[in-house]
């Protein structure tokens, strides 16, 4: 099976700044991916590259087997979904919903079954006359969704489409986008700065930085076995302790851990101990956090039962070596 | 006395003196002394007659109005006037909307390069404008010269006194007004709908009439507008820029008022041309907001 969308050494430079760096990348049919990473790592740009509002410097992309790199955007098989919605104000939802359908020919009595079937898909039904003024974000965004879906491309492309949302409507949505992957199988690209998005709606995540990607694979795969201490410290809560040179062989580095997997001991009962001094105790909700000092650099972790300890107590803290991942420095 | 006494004792204080909208007196005596006064005036005179040797004798009189709108010299030129002036906007119209959406699509210190451009003609007076335009046209001027050094032209050609040159002349006096008009409603508009658009499959084209000149319909008509009654009420630019044939209706006004010396005539022509700007600035208004406009 051709898969759905190849990146081979794509590039884009600003100036002498190369924002995609070279990067390659693979979706297979069906596949929902990720690119996961921080504000100015790349991740916005290589959508665009895909979707053709950036033409790339260097590099080959193909969709579905077809080179594309340098086709405009109109001619390619992808559809957007938006941060800002990008809803067309002057036409309403079933006006916004068919224009994709009008621009690559549909014919015209195909049209309105297939505007009123994908907003029933969307949940929105009742609101093929209305005006996108007359609506909340979050609808907004379901017409976008809708508007996307509806003329079935190649590949769907999202860019951060919940970031302007609330977080309720962000978790309505979310789980609506992830409902629709399991019914119809679109293939997806999806671009966030949220990790939670990420981790529930990815069949696999490409976390990128500075232009590259850094590590691509499932959601268990990038949170128990991240490939970089870039990794580790983005995705998740981290801890990090710093570790001289053991041996000539073996260089200084740093041990990461995951602050759930820390936790007081109080004989010998762990793999590894270290003594730490508390500095001091957050009430989070539910759990306590410890915030504590180490000759190693200051960590932290979580507790539900209420500690009996306080600032400036002496503590020993452990964890099973299998939970720790050693990087050396750079 | 009780909270509620004094809270509508202030209401009604405050009430009344919203009522009375004090602060636009000012602004309501010098529209009347400026503009309503002399526009009454106008309309008297418009009604006034003129027997031959004085300027003109007070009465009662329809004379003037249906010499306006019957004689057939006078009703020609009406139509070359609204003609001209139909062309001079649409042309106008044209040009400030594609310069417009050249900026709107820059970013930064390019774009302050190119509104300063526009700002251009807005500075230089009718007169200097005249002078400017017939420097260019003549079989002497700049453009003959151009042609013909370029080896565009093999002869001189002379495109002063011809109505080419009246619409370029008319037009640049109002182009500017029509480009910041379109560009203040294009900087309205969502730059993403545009990208979206392409997404979606449009082309250029398409997008330009499906998406873009929808949006814009309001500023293009507040614009088109603008140069229509602009181009209606000048008569300088016209006449030094075209074929002595254009004769206008701001042409005719001049001639009756300080050669002919008729005052009923030219105020009776002046009403006849207000009244032709305001229908056209209704009907614009009217198309504007007939159906899903979006945008003010």
């Amino acid at each position: 099976m051709v898969c759905a969308l190849r990146l081979e050494r794509v590039l884009k430079r600003y100036g002498s700044h190369a924002a995609v760096d070279e990067i390659d990348l693979v979706v297979e049919q069906g596949e929902f991916l990720t690119l996961l990473g921080p504000s100015g790592c790349g991740k916005t740009t290589t959508l665009r590259l895909i979707g053709g509002m950036d033409r790339p410097d260097g590099g080959t992309i193909e969709i579905m087997g077809r080179r594309v790199d340098r086709l405009p955007s109109y001619k390619r098989d992808t559809a957007t979904v938006f941060q800002s919605g990008a809803l067309f104000p002057h036409l309403t939802v079933a006006e916004n919903v068919a224009y994709g359908l009008k621009m690559r020919g549909v014919p015209a009595a195909d049209i309105g079954p297939k505007v009123k079937r994908i907003l029933e898909v969307v949940r929105m039904p009742g609101f093929a006359d209305r005006y996108p003024e007359a609506m909340s974000g979050g609808q907004r965004q379901r017409v976008a969704l809708a508007r996307a879906m509806v003329v079935e491309p190649s590949i769907l492309l999202f860019d951060e489409p919940m970031s302007a949302l609330d977080l309720k409507l962000k978790l309505e949505l979310r789980a609506e986008i992830h409902r629709l992957h399991d019914e119809l199988g679109y293939t997806a690209v999806f671009v966030t700065h949220d990790q939670s998005e990420a981790m529930a709606l990815s069949d696999r995540i490409a976390v990128m930085n500075k232009g590259k990607i850094e590590q691509i694979g499932s959601p268990i795969e990038i949170f128990e076995r991240p490939a970089s201490e870039f990794v580790y410290t983005f995705v998740g809560e981290s801890c990090s302790l710093e570790l001289p040179p053991q041996a000539v062989s073996d260089p200084a580095g740093r041990l990461f851990i995951r602050p759930s997997r820390l936790g007081l001991v109080n004989g010998a009962g762990a793999e590894n101990v270290l003594m730490a001094r508390v500095t001091s105790i957050e009430y989070l909700g539910g759990v306590y956090r410890i915030h504590a000092e180490t000759d190693h650099g200051a960590i932290f972790f979580d507790s539900v039962k209420a500690p009996d300890v306080g600032p400036d107590h002496a503590i020993k803290i452990g964890w099973k070596s299998a939970d720790a991942t050693y990087f050396p420095l750079p | 006395m009780s909270s509620a006494d004094a809270i509508s004792r202030r209401s009604g204080i405050s009430g009344l003196t919203a009522n009375i909208p004090w602060l636009l007196v000012p602004g309501l005596l010098f529209i009347f002394f400026v503009f309503g006064w002399p526009l009454l005036y106008l309309l008297r005179m418009s009604f006034n007659d003129h027997p031959g040797a004085t300027v003109y004798v007070e009465a009662w009189t329809l004379r003037n109005y249906v010499f306006v709108l019957t004689d057939p010299g006078m009703l020609t030129e009406i139509a070359k006037t609204v003609y001209l002036s139909v062309v001079t906007a649409v042309v106008t119209v044209t040009a400030a909307f594609f310069f417009a959406q050249f900026v709107w699509l820059r970013e930064g210190s390019a774009r302050l390069i190119f509104l300063a451009i526009a700002l251009g003609p807005m500075l230089i007076s009718e007169v200097s404008v005249i002078i400017g335009w017939r420097m260019f046209f003549p079989s002497n001027g700049l453009l003959s010269y151009a042609m013909t050094s370029t080896g565009l032209s093999g002869q001189k050609i002379n495109l002063l006194s011809t109505e080419l040159a009246a619409v370029v002349g008319l037009s640049y006096i109002s182009v500017s007004y029509c480009f910041f008009s379109i560009l203040s409603v294009l900087n309205g508009i969502d730059r993403g709908l545009l990208t979206a658009s392409a997404d979606l499959g449009a082309s250029p084209v398409r997008t330009f009439f499906t998406v873009l000149l929808p949006l814009a319909k309001g500023g293009i008509a507040a614009a088109f507008t603008q140069a229509f009654v602009f181009t209606m009420g000048i008569y300088a630019t016209t006449n030094a820029l075209g074929p002595d044939s254009l004769w206008t209706v701001p042409y005719e006004i001049q001639l009756q008022m300080l050669t002919r010396r008729n005052w009923p005539m030219a105020a009776a022509l002046s009403i006849v041309l207000i009244v032709i700007i305001a229908a056209a600035a209704l009907v614009t208004q009217w198309l504007r907001h007939r159906k899903g406009s979006r945008h003010v």
